[in-house]
């Protein structure tokens, strides 16, 4: 994905001549074209990412439109701050762009793992928070970043993922389509012709782990459970409509996220439901948070590892959908 | 291989008793020092003969794991093997002595180097380092892990670790304590403005407990410190004008690094600028950029011991053998 995005970037700044691209050190092998191409908007900011933010905040305040690259939590909460002070405040056009979310960089340890991203950038206020799921998804983000002006926050897996299950749909989207629920998939038990919008389960997935919910999906239904697989490559602003729609013809509501399950898409949307009852709605179906429990990894793992660890791989998610469910 | 790395105690005797040369003009001032008994009774090799071992476990972990940073790993490890093997007072059979020397690795990334002194060292295991290094389910993280015995601080994120042991000397002196802390740093490390600021609490603290090595291998992640990213200069100079003592030496040279360690610096925290060269060791690797990122193919893997082998004691070429406790 991250190849997607760059590439996406760089076509656009032949066109679009405020864009630059800024990187903390990070990027060997991705950046060097947009670097060849335009050197002049291209600036290696050094292993200071506190700085590389305020001199993004410079830049857009004067009217270019900076993207800053770097890797797991250096260009979040190493500077979360500057992020705070002097690019939501003033609201500046300023992209972060993460690779590494969640566990991509399992084995190099927990400085490495993007794991409270979300729910910092989320907290922000004027940050919106983009999670592609697949490479349809990070061309769309791509797409969506270069319309809006406000501060974003892009978290990138990292390369070689698949598209996933359907990803046409995500193609044809219109660029403020991206703020809906993309929908991906439908199952429901063999033979059972499950009467539309009557599934069991109803799982919400950002980022490239949506994988693993498309594959619980299978597990499920195997089950004899019934399940609907939606992506959400907005964590911020999240479609909030569509959560209340999904929430209310399902008996259950799972997240999915690579993420701790403090302050992400989990806590969106069960927020959202919240909000959506205190406005008087009835029958919401009740949110089940499948992420990382609040706590580091004790071991070194590789991203499947550790989404295995903690019961975030398609079985660990297909088994924590049949307990809630109670029908394990 | 497995010979190369069991390479034990006939490598060891052979340099005991090769009339190796100590460090003769050890400073007046040199009692700072202090020389673990452990490491006076002579159970550690030549630091020499460490240092080449210590390559040889890092060139083999990485290359087995497919981990990355080794470049990074070769250019610190005469640092390490002359700081573990004859200055700092550590016991193996004791990792948390309350008495000991206390280490920080801020360059978490040549973590592996760290490993491989600590094992050969005798604070675990070599076989376990060797087969579960960047492993599923272990605690070698790629980036170094205070789960590991010996280990005072998880770093990876650059430019954590100053601060942290500007905290510890600062402990030290309230305790009236005579242990001395250590902190290697990157060179673009120094990127960080977090450095900077340690830097002025230390001599704003008279920290002279503590001594910081810079492995100034001119590189980073791109490619050349000043070319690629923000131009360093001295650093020596930098540290001088933040109020510290501050030397030059080569970092591969182990008599000009234990001379450069010894340096008097009363009333003032130490930097011991250490010119060393990213890949140091392996002739392919040396200056090549490639080799932060990749890991040795088993035919590479060959092709670095051969060169090893050829090199016997006298690596690197025109080095004093220096021997336990030599500097006290
Ligand atoms: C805060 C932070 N930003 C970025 C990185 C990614 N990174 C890892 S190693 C490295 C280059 C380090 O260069 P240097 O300190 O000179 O060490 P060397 O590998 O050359 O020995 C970078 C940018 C990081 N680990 N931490």
């Amino acid at each position: 994905m991250r190849n997607t995005f760059i590439a996406a970037l760089t076509e656009r700044a032949a066109t679009d001549e405020r864009i630059m691209l800024l990187t903390g050190d990070l990027g060997f092998r991705v950046v060097e074209r947009f670097q060849e191409r335009f050197p002049g908007r291209y600036l290696n900011g050094g292993i200071a990412e506190q700085d590389l933010i305020e001199v993004a905040a410079g830049l857009a305040l004067e009217g270019y439109k900076p993207f800053v690259y770097s890797i797991a939590s250096f260009p979040t909460l190493r500077c979360l701050e500057q992020i705070r002070n002097s690019v939501c405040n003033p609201e500046l056009d300023v992209t972060v762009i993460c690779i590494g979310g969640g566990f991509a960089y399992g084995q190099l340890g927990m400085t490495h793992h993007a794991t409270e991203d979300m729910a910092a950038m989320r907290s922000m206020p004027c940050m919106e928070v983009l999670s592609p799921a697949d490479p349809a998804e990070a061309r769309a983000v791509a797409a969506y970043c270069f319309e809006s002006t406000s501060p974003k926050y892009v978290r990138i897996n990292r390369g070689g993922e698949p598209e996933l299950e359907g990803a046409e749909r995500v193609e044809g989207l219109p660029v403020q389509g991206l703020r809906g629920l993309v929908e991906r998939a439908r199952r429901a038990p063999a033979g059972v012709e499950g009467a539309a919008g009557a599934a069991d389960v109803a799982i919400v997935a950002t980022g490239a782990i949506a994988k693993e919910a498309l594959e619980a999906a299978d597990l499920l239904a195997q089950a004899g459970i019934s399940c609907e697989v939606f992506t959400a490559p907005l964590v911020k602003p999240l479609d909030a409509e569509g959560i209340r729609a999904v929430a209310a013809r399902t008996k259950l509501v799972a997240t999915l996220e690579e993420h701790t399950v403090i302050g992400g898409l989990g806590s969106a949307v069960a927020e959202a439901i919240e909000d959506a009852r205190v406005d008087g709605a009835h029958g919401l179906a009740p949110v089940l948070r499948i992420g990382i429990p609040d706590r580091f990894p004790d071991v070194v793992g590789d991203q499947r590892y550790l989404r295995q660890r903690f019961s975030m791989d398609a079985e660990g998610v297909t088994r924590r959908i049949r307990e809630a469910l109670g029908r394990a | 291989m497995a010979e190369a790395l069991d390479r034990t105690i006939e490598a060891e005797e052979a340099v005991a008793t090769s009339g190796a040369e100590t460090v003769a003009e050890a400073p007046e001032e040199s009692s700072a020092i202090s020389v673990s008994p452990w490491v006076a009774n002579s159970l550690v090799p030549a630091t020499v003969d460490l240092a080449r071992r210590v390559r040889e476990d890092c060139l083999a972990m990485t290359s087995r794991s497919g981990a990355g940073h080794i470049a990074s790993a070769l250019s610190v490890v005469d640092i390490l093997a002359v700081l573990y093997g004859s200055i700092m007072a550590v016991d193996p059979t004791n990792p948390d002595d309350p008495t000991r020397d206390r280490f920080i690795l801020s360059k978490g990334h040549g973590g592996s180097a760290v490993y491989a002194t600590l094992a050969e060292l005798g604070f675990f295991d070599k076989n376990d380092l060797l087969k579960n290094y960047y492993a599923n389910g272990s605690s070698f993280s790629g980036h170094v892990s205070h789960d590991v015995p010996g280990v005072e601080l998880t770093t990876g994120s650059l430019g954590q670790g100053l601060g942290v042991a500007c905290g510890i000397a600062l402990a030290a002196r309230l305790r009236a304590a005579t242990w001395r802390v250590f902190c290697v740093m990157g060179d673009g490390e120094c990127d960080e403005g977090s450095v900077w600021e340690s830097a002025l609490m230390a001599s704003t603290q008279c920290l002279d407990r503590l001594t910081v090595i810079v492995d100034r291998n001119g590189m980073q992640s791109f490619g050349p410190t000043d070319d690629t990213a923000l131009v360093l200069g001295d650093i020596a100079e930098k540290f001088r004008a933040f109020g510290w003592k501050a030397v030059d030496c080569d970092g591969h040279d182990h008599r000009a690094l234990a001379t450069a360690l010894a340096t008097p610096h009363g009333g003032q925290p130490l930097c011991v600028v250490a010119h060393t060269v990213k890949g140091k060791g392996v002739s392919f690797m040396e200056g090549d950029i490639r080799w932060h990122y990749d890991s040795a193919s088993p035919q590479e893997l060959g092709q670095a011991f051969s060169e090893f082998a050829g090199q016997g004691d006298g690596f690197p070429a025109g080095t004093a053998i220096l021997r336990s406790g030599g500097v006290a």
